[in-house]
């Protein structure tokens, strides 16, 4: 009995070396860092383009080695186009001599033409797929998603890196995968950054061009669709009143120029509050931040006090005014991207039952939202 | 069996944890919604009357095994023929347990590995840990206490950034009477699985005052669950939420780095398997303890395998028919069945009550 029970367990304990043929060993994977979905040139179907690090050009401290063929890159993009994402993701594992996995996963560009027809699929297909973390980042390109994977990652090693810290940073909105999912299933809006792409002046060493990326403002959705886009002074008061911007710098100025200041907002909060009223509902986003001055010209010489007081008044009609702006356009293109139907699903079931099915329409047409801020001064700065 | 005063307290924790907090949670929000809170309190208050019933039958005669005196109380043939069908739903109940593990490994870890190897490993170490007993059981549940409530911590604090508390107003402006009354019956068949209580004898002997550490236990896993499906709620909300099969796994899913939370799904896996190892196991050691009341022998082990067999047997058919197995577990009927024999002891009590009502037990 005895050596029946140690048999068992031996057998048992084999088994957990490894799965069944779902066991793949690292060096046997290609571990996708950016997915970059566009819509194909044919009718009805998808361009999918991969990004992923390539561990044999990469020596011990990171750098790129002359290992491979190629041009020398230390990463690989491989790009295919299906009817459906599943497809085309196939046709990509099928001309790769490793298995695909997206456990790594960092960040989906989607391209302008794909967002606008509706990203429903892309959610279906990501819902069902364990291995994809929903934490990946989503933005979009202006243009083409694929081109976004030529810039040149020049501080990081490949250009999904870039991106991923875009958003990792919270320059501007740090959507990812389950925010786009969520949004999408309670039938409300949400942004995204919209990314800006150029030419470099200079080239690289073999005299090619360079490219670069950067964030130009934000992209609407609203459920599946892509509605509109903001700039970026909008797009920043949207993702402070949307709780995802971390780095706020203003600058403002009085007498008539004058005299002038740029703060930056140590913390940034924002709240949301829903008032019934008889007219309806009416919802209230309200922007709270502590801000330390950092640079100040006043010929006037005036006291910490009075200096405090006008910087917060010019800071509150400069940041009240982006933050209307941008309500007003996401109204405009019908996308509920502050969540406020959800608002009014949890504090007013009887009201949302109503509005429910015209939501909408209602957000853009007769949705009632004011702006209230609330900002302090913590520091002067090192100067008198 | 040495024991200290709070070892039932941990076991059955674990044993209701294992089941409760992974799979109740997501049928709760895709039923109920925001108001699933009220039939998660009202249903386990519930199922605190069938521990009330389970243990006053079980004080009956608290040094002998239910099995053994229950044909005392109702008469010999209905006894067996409540003991069948308490084996049956062990059996069953397993399966469940089973096919429920093959297809969370089957769908995130271990795709292409066939089912049928999974629930072969599985029944092998149920078969083996149902051998040794309640006691040993009962000691590996102690142990896994710890480590349950501590990551039970640690993962709820990691949970908390990703909740939305704005939602909070939502909890209390929704209660539909007839969604809550629907739920709190079903809630009240996950958390009143108090009849295997009866099987502890003659390992442990109950004490009257054990009575008010199984109500805690019941309020812990309450407390437990209500947490786990209030952090789920705000993350997710009701229309994701109730798309998702496994919502605890989808919370480390969605983690935005790779920092603790990301990394935690081992912890969670590791926990809920070993849960469900000592749930699946007592099962089948009820199951075997049925089966001798039934031939009235003694010989419970030579039974464990057979039993086990059973197990896999329906797992397995139920993986051929994934459609069917969905069905099945998510249905009102399955409920009611689970309610049916879990109110064995209410049975037992009346018939008592009637029978002893002038003269005590003896």
């Amino acid at each position: 009995m005895r050596i029946l029970k140690i048999g068992v367990i031996v057998i048992l304990l084999l088994n957990i070396t490894g799965c069944w043929s779902s066991k793949v060993e690292l060096d046997e994977l290609t571990f996708v860092y950016g997915m970059f979905i566009d819509e194909g040139k044919e009718p009805n179907t998808v361009e999918i383009t991969i990004n992923s690090p390539l561990p044999n050009r990469l020596n011990a401290a990171g750098q790129p080695s002359n290992g491979g063929g190629g041009d020398g890159n230390t990463y690989s993009t491989v790009s295919k186009t299906a009817e459906t994402i599943a497809d085309a993701m196939l046709l990509i594992q099928k001309d790769l001599t490793r298995q695909l996995s997206l456990a790594q996963l960092k960040v989906i560009v989607l391209g302008k033409t794909f967002a606008e027809q509706g990203i429903s699929e892309l959610l279906l297909w990501i819902e069902r797929e364990p291995s994809l973390p929903l934490g990946a980042f989503v933005m979009a390109s202006p243009g083409s998603a694929k081109e976004m994977n030529t810039l040149t990652p020049i501080y990081e090693q490949i250009p999904s890196d870039v991106l991923r810290n875009f958003g990792s940073e919270r320059y501007l909105f740090s959507t990812t995968i389950k925010d786009c999912l969520y949004a999408e299933a309670s039938g409300v809006g949400f942004a995204i950054n919209n990314l800006s792409f150029g030419k470099k002046e200079e080239t690289s060493k073999d005299g090619k061009p360079e490219f670069w990326a950067g964030i130009q403002g934000a992209m609407l959705f609203q459920k599946d669709k892509m509605k509109g886009v903001l700039k970026l002074k909008e797009g920043r008061a949207l993702a402070w009143a949307a709780g995802s911007l971390k780095l706020a710098v203003y600058s403002v100025d009085w007498d008539e120029g004058k005299s002038a200041a740029s703060v930056v907002f140590v913390s940034t909060k924002s709240s949301k509050k829903l008032n019934k009223t008889d007219k309806g509902p009416v919802f209230t986003v309200n922007l709270k931040g502590k801000a330390s001055v950092i640079y100040l010209r006043d010929p006037k010489n005036r006291d910490a006090e009075e200096l405090g007081q006008i910087i917060i008044a010019k800071l509150k009609e400069k940041v009240s005014d982006n933050l209307n702006e941008a309500i007003r356009n996401t109204q405009k293109a019908g996308a509920d991207v502050l969540q406020l139907g959800l608002l009014l699903e949890w504090n007013d079931p009887k009201q949302w039952k109503q509005l429910r099915e015209r939501w909408d329409n209602y957000y853009a047409q007769e949705a009632d939202i004011k702006v209230k801020t609330d900002f302090s001064i913590v520091d002067f700065g090192t100067a008198k | 069996m040495q024991t200290s005063k709070w070892q039932l307290f941990r076991f059955f924790i674990i044993f209701f944890s294992s089941q409760t907090t992974i799979f109740l949670i997501p049928t709760l929000i895709a039923t109920s919604s925001y108001q699933g809170w009220i039939g998660l309190i009202v249903g386990s208050l519930l199922g605190l009357i069938l521990l009330w019933f389970t243990f006053h039958v079980g004080m009956l005669r608290p040094n002998q095994a239910w099995v053994n005196f229950g044909k005392d109380i109702i008469g010999k043939w209905p006894h067996k023929f409540m003991l069948l069908m308490l084996l049956c739903w062990c059996v069953y109940y397993a399966s469940f347990d089973i096919e429920n593990f093959v297809l969370f490994f089957g769908s995130n870890y271990l795709r292409g590995t066939p089912p049928l190897f999974i629930q072969c490993v599985i029944g092998l170490v149920i078969m083996y840990t149902a051998s040794l007993g309640f006691t040993t059981i009962a000691y590996m549940a102690d142990g896994l206490f710890l480590i349950f409530f501590i990551t039970m911590i640690i993962l709820f604090n990691l949970f908390l950034p990703n909740a939305d508390f704005n939602m909070l107003p939502a909890f209390i402006h929704y209660h539909d009477p007839g969604i809550a009354l629907k739920d709190s019956i079903v809630v009240m068949s996950w958390f009143g699985e108090w009849i295997v209580l009866l099987f502890v004898v003659p390992d442990l002997k109950l004490e009257a005052k054990m009575l008010k550490r199984l109500v805690l236990t019941g309020i812990f896993v309450l407390v437990t669950v209500l947490i786990g499906w209030s952090l789920t709620m705000m993350s997710f909300g009701p229309h994701l939420g109730q798309e998702l099969q496994y919502p605890f796994l989808e919370l480390v899913r969605s983690a935005k780095q790779d920092n603790l939370l990301g990394n935690s799904d081992p912890l969670l896996i590791g926990i809920w398997s070993s849960s469900m190892f000592i749930h699946s196991s007592f099962l089948i050691y009820v199951a075997s303890r049925c089966v001798s009341g039934l031939f009235n022998t003694k010989a419970r082990k030579m039974y464990i395998p057979f039993l086990t067999i059973a197990s896999i047997t329906i797992a397995f058919l139920y993986s051929r028919h994934i459609g069917s197995y969905y069905k099945h577990y998510n249905s009102y009927a399955i409920v009611v069945i689970w309610l049916i024999v879990e109110s064995i002891p209410i049975y037992y009590a009346i018939t008592a009550f009637f029978r002893y009502r002038y003269k005590t037990a003896k």
